[in-house]
C-alpha cells in the first residue's frame, strides 16, 4: 500500500510517517507543498493520501478538490489545526474521508490510519 | 483551574480571556506531541520584547483579531524536543530545529485561535529566526503578554501580541 503524506513542516512529515512505519507502512512518498503532492499523485498513484491543510504553492483544500476532479476515490485524510466546524465542513465538502487535528497524539493518529490501511 | 490559575496569577478576567486559550494550548501542544508537562510561570505585559532564547516561531493573525503570536525557545528545549520528534539529536540550529519550532508555533496558535471566541480569524503561514538574545519588536499600537513556561528541558515563552485598535 502507498501513502502520500502532504506537508510543509519536514518535522511533521517525520511524526506521520514514523507512526506509518510503526503500523508496517513503509511505501512512503512525501511532497513538502500542495503542488508537490498533486504531482506526486499522479506519479505514483497513492492508495491513500494525508494531507496538511496550510501550505505554500497550493493549499491541502486545493489538494483534495484536484485530486477528486481527476477521479480519485482513494481515501484522504486531513490532517490540520484548522479546527472549526465550518472548517470541518469545508474540508468533507471538498471530498476529504476523514479529518484530524494539531496536536494529536501518536496512538489517536495510529488508530485513525488502522482504519484506512488494507494489507 | 481557569480561575484559579487567574486569580494566582493576579490578572485581570480581560486579559485572561486573550491568554488562558494560549495556555491550555501550549500545555495541550507540548503534552500531546511529546509527553511534557508545561507549567505556566508567570505572565508580564510588555510593549517590546528581548528574546532571552535562541529560536523564535512567528505566525500573524488577521481577520477578525489581528496581531502576532512568537514562540521562544532555548537551544535545549529545541535539541531535546527535535531529538523525541525524530530520534536524532541536532547539535545546531539547523533547518530541522527550525522547522520544529515553526511547527510548535504554528499548532499553538492554530489551536488557540479556536478558543478565543472571535470569528473568522485567519493565520500567515509559520517564520522562524534564530540568534542568541535576538530582538522581537511588536506593532507600537499591540499589547503584548507574555507566557513564562517551565519544561524538563528548561524554559520556554509564549507571546500574544494583539493590536488594540479592534
Amino acid at each position: 500500500m502507498k501513502i502520500l503524506v502532504a506537508d510543509d513542516s519536514g518535522i511533521m512529515r517525520k511524526i506521520i510517517i514514523r507512526s506509518l512505519h510503526s503500523i508496517g507502512m513503509t511505501d512512503v512518498v512525501e511532497a513538502a507543498n500542495g503542488r508537490e503532492a498533486v504531482e506526486l499523485f499522479k506519479l505514483h498513484g497513492p492508495d491513500l493520501v494525508l494531507t496538511d491543510w496550510n501550505m505554500p504553492e497550493m493549499t491541502g483544500l486545493e489538494v483534495v478538490q484536484e485530486l477528486r476532479g481527476l477521479g480519485s476515490q482513494i481515501p484522504i485524510i486531513m490532517i490540520t489545526t484548522e479546527a472549526q466546524q465550518r472548517q470541518v465542513i469545508a474540508a468533507i465538502q471538498a471530498g476529504c474521508t476523514d479529518y484530524l487535528t494539531k496536536p494529536f497524539e501518536a496512538d489517536f493518529l495510529r488508530e485513525k490510519l488502522d482504519k484506512y490501511i488494507t494489507v | 483551574m481557569t480561575s484559579t490559575v487567574q486569580e494566582s496569577l493576579g490578572i485581570s478576567k480581560d486579559r485572561w480571556v486573550i491568554v488562558g486559550p494560549f495556555v491550555q494550548c501550549t500545555q495541550d501542544v507540548f503534552s500531546m506531541m511529546l509527553q511534557w508537562d508545561v507549567s505556566l510561570e508567570g505572565v508580564a505585559e510588555k510593549a517590546g520584547f528581548q528574546s532571552k532564547h535562541d529560536c523564535s516561531g512567528f505566525i500573524g493573525l488577521s481577520g477578525g483579531m489581528k496581531g502576532s503570536i512568537v514562540v521562544s525557545v532555548g537551544r535545549e528545549v529545541a535539541f531535546a524536543a527535535a531529538e523525541a520528534f525524530t530520534g536524532v539529536r541536532p547539535t545546531s540550529i539547523d533547518s530541522v530545529v527550525k522547522d520544529l519550532v515553526g511547527e510548535l508555533t504554528n499548532m499553538i496558535a492554530g489551536s488557540s485561535k479556536d478558543r478565543l471566541g472571535f470569528a473568522g480569524i485567519s493565520l500567515s503561514l509559520p517564520t522562524v529566526v534564530a540568534g542568541n538574545e535576538h530582538s522581537i519588536w511588536f506593532h507600537t499600537g499591540a499589547t503584548v503578554e507574555i507566557l513564562h513556561f517551565s519544561s524538563p528541558y528548561g524554559p520556554f515563552s509564549v507571546e500574544v501580541g494583539i493590536r488594540n485598535d479592534l
